[in-house]
C-alpha cells in the first residue's frame, strides 16, 4: 500500500481508515502472523497465541496510523510496531514462563545446572576433534535449544539482533529502556549466553 | 518515540553483538572470529519453519475489524464494500439514517417541528358539529328519532314532556349544548299515542323500546 494514501485515510480515520486497515490486513496479515510465529517460537505458543499476537499488530497500527508522517516505508514502520508487540507478549510470557539461572545466593538453578550437565555429558560423549566445524555447529544447535527452553525470551531478542540485525537504538526502544539499561541488558544476555555457549566456544578454539 | 543517545562501543559485549549481527570488527582474533560466525549461524539455522494461519485471512480481518469497532477504532456503520449488493446498500442506508435520527440536534429539530404542525393543524381545524345530533343510537341501545326544529326548543320540550307524563309514558329531558334531548320509555300498547304526541308518521313508534328525540333551534 502507498504510504502518501494511508496518512491520508489515517487523518480522515472512521470508515475510510476501516477500509484501509482491511487492504493492511489482507496484504500483510500472513506475513505479520509468521513473523510474530518466528519471534515466539521458543515460548512454544499454540496458533491461538499466535493469531493474537498478530490481531494486537493491527489494532496497534490502526490506534497509531494518525502518528504515522512517512519517514520510512509504511511495511518497515508496521514491522516496528510489530517488534514492541511482539516484546510486550515476550515480557508476559517470561514473566510466567523463565525461570532464573542463578539462586539469589549465586549458585545455578537446578534445572538451569541439569541442562548444563546433560548437554556437557553429550559432549564428553563424542570424540573430541578441535575446530571441527561440524562438531561445533551441532554443539551451538544443542545449546541453543537447551538456552531457548530456559530464556525463550532472549531466544526472541538474539533473532532480532541476528537475523533483523536491528541497531542498538532501536533495541533500546523496543526495550522500553536506557541507552545504560539496554547495556546492561545485553551484558545480562550474554552471561547468560555463555554460560551455555563456552563448551562450543572452547571446541572450536581447541581448548577442550 | 524519544529520542536516544547511540551507544558507544562497549568491550567484548559489544563485540559479541557485533559479530551476532554478521559485522565482526577487523581487529577481532580469527577465532573468537569464527566463533562468533558458527554462533551467527546456529541462530540463523535454528529459526523454525514457518507457520501458516489455521484459519482463512478473511476470518483473521473480521475478527481485527471487530475487535477495532469494540474498541472504538472502526465506526459501528460499516462502509460499503467494493463488490457490495444492492440490499446491502440499502440496509446501510437505512442504518446511517437511523444512527442520524440518534443525533441530539436533529432529535431536537423534529420535535420543534412536530409541535409547529400540530399548533398550525389544530388552528385551521373547524369545530366539529354536536355529536349527539348526527349520532343514531345512544348507549343502552336508544333509537334515535329524527330531530324537531323550533323556534323555541326549551318551550318545545316541555310540552312534549308533559304531554307524556299526561298519557302515562315516562319522560324525562337534558340539555345539552343549547338542544334539548327527550328521553322517553315506551311501554308495550303505548306506540300509536306517543307516536300521534311526538308528530305523526315521520316520528313513527312501532314497537316499545327507549327513544330519544332532539328538540333544536330552527
Amino acid at each position: 500500500m502507498d504510504s502518501e494514501l494511508f496518512i491520508e485515510h489515517a487523518q480522515q480515520g472512521g470508515a475510510a481508515l476501516e477500509r484501509t486497515m482491511r487492504e493492511l490486513i489482507r496484504e500483510h496479515g500472513t506475513l505479520i502472523f509468521r513473523r510474530c510465529a518466528r519471534d515466539l517460537h521458543a515460548f512454544r505458543l499454540g496458533d491461538q497465541e499466535v493469531e493474537d499476537c498478530t490481531q494486537e499488530t493491527f489494532l496497534k497500527v490502526w490506534r497509531c496510523a494518525a502518528g504515522f508522517r512517512g519517514d520510512c516505508q509504511l511495511l518497515t514502520w508496521i514491522e516496528t510496531v510489530r517488534r514492541s508487540v511482539v516484546n510486550d507478549f515476550r515480557d508476559k510470557l517470561t514473566r510466567r514462563q523463565e525461570v532464573p539461572l542463578e539462586a539469589p545466593d549465586g549458585s545455578l538453578d537446578v534445572g538451569a545446572q541439569a541442562a548444563l550437565d546433560a548437554a556437557a555429558l553429550a559432549a564428553r560423549e563424542q570424540p573430541i576433534r578441535a575446530m571441527q566445524a561440524d562438531d561445533v555447529r551441532r554443539c551451538l544447535h544443542r545449546q541453543l535449544k537447551a538456552f531457548a527452553t530456559h530464556y525463550p525470551g532472549d531466544v526472541t531478542v538474539l533473532q532480532w539482533i541476528v537475523i533483523d540485525e536491528i541497531g542498538n537504538d532501536e533495541l533500546a526502544t523496543l526495550l522500553g529502556r536506557t541507552a545504560g539499561a539496554t547495556r546492561e541488558y545485553k551484558s545480562q544476555l550474554m552471561k547468560k549466553a555463555r554460560r551455555f555457549f563456552d563448551e562450543c566456544r572452547r571446541l572450536a578454539l581447541g581448548e577442550s | 518515540m524519544t529520542e536516544r543517545t547511540p551507544l558507544p562501543p562497549r568491550g567484548e559485549d559489544e563485540f559479541w553483538l557485533e559479530a551476532l549481527r554478521g559485522k565482526p570488527e577487523e581487529s577481532a582474533d580469527a577465532p573468537d572470529l569464527a566463533y562468533a560466525r558458527m554462533l551467527r549461524e546456529a541462530v540463523i539455522h535454528n529459526v523454525p519453519e514457518e507457520r501458516h494461519l489455521r484459519i482463512p485471512l478473511a476470518e483473521l480481518e473480521a475478527r481485527i475489524v471487530e475487535a477495532a469497532r469494540r474498541e472504538g477504532l472502526a465506526p459501528v456503520t460499516q462502509p460499503v464494500p467494493a463488490n457490495g449488493g444492492r440490499r446491502w446498500k440499502v440496509f446501510t442506508w437505512l442504518g446511517s439514517l437511523a444512527e442520524s435520527f440518534l443525533s441530539p440536534r436533529i432529535l431536537a429539530t423534529s420535535l420543534v417541528v412536530v409541535l409547529a404542525a400540530g399548533i398550525v393543524l389544530d388552528m385551521t381545524l373547524e369545530e366539529a358539529p354536536p355529536v349527539v345530533v348526527e349520532q343514531t343510537t345512544f348507549r343502552g341501545m336508544a333509537t334515535v328519532l329524527p330531530p324537531i326544529d323550533s323556534d323555541n326548543p326549551a318551550e318545545l320540550a316541555t310540552k312534549i314532556k308533559r304531554a307524556l307524563d299526561k298519557a302515562g309514558v315516562p319522560a324525562r329531558i337534558v340539555r345539552s349544548n343549547g338542544v334539548q334531548v327527550l328521553s322517553v320509555e315506551v311501554a308495550a300498547g303505548k306506540e300509536v299515542e306517543v307516536s300521534r304526541i311526538l308528530g305523526g308518521k315521520e316520528r313513527e313508534i312501532r314497537q316499545p323500546g327507549l327513544y330519544r328525540l332532539v328538540v333544536r333551534s330552527q
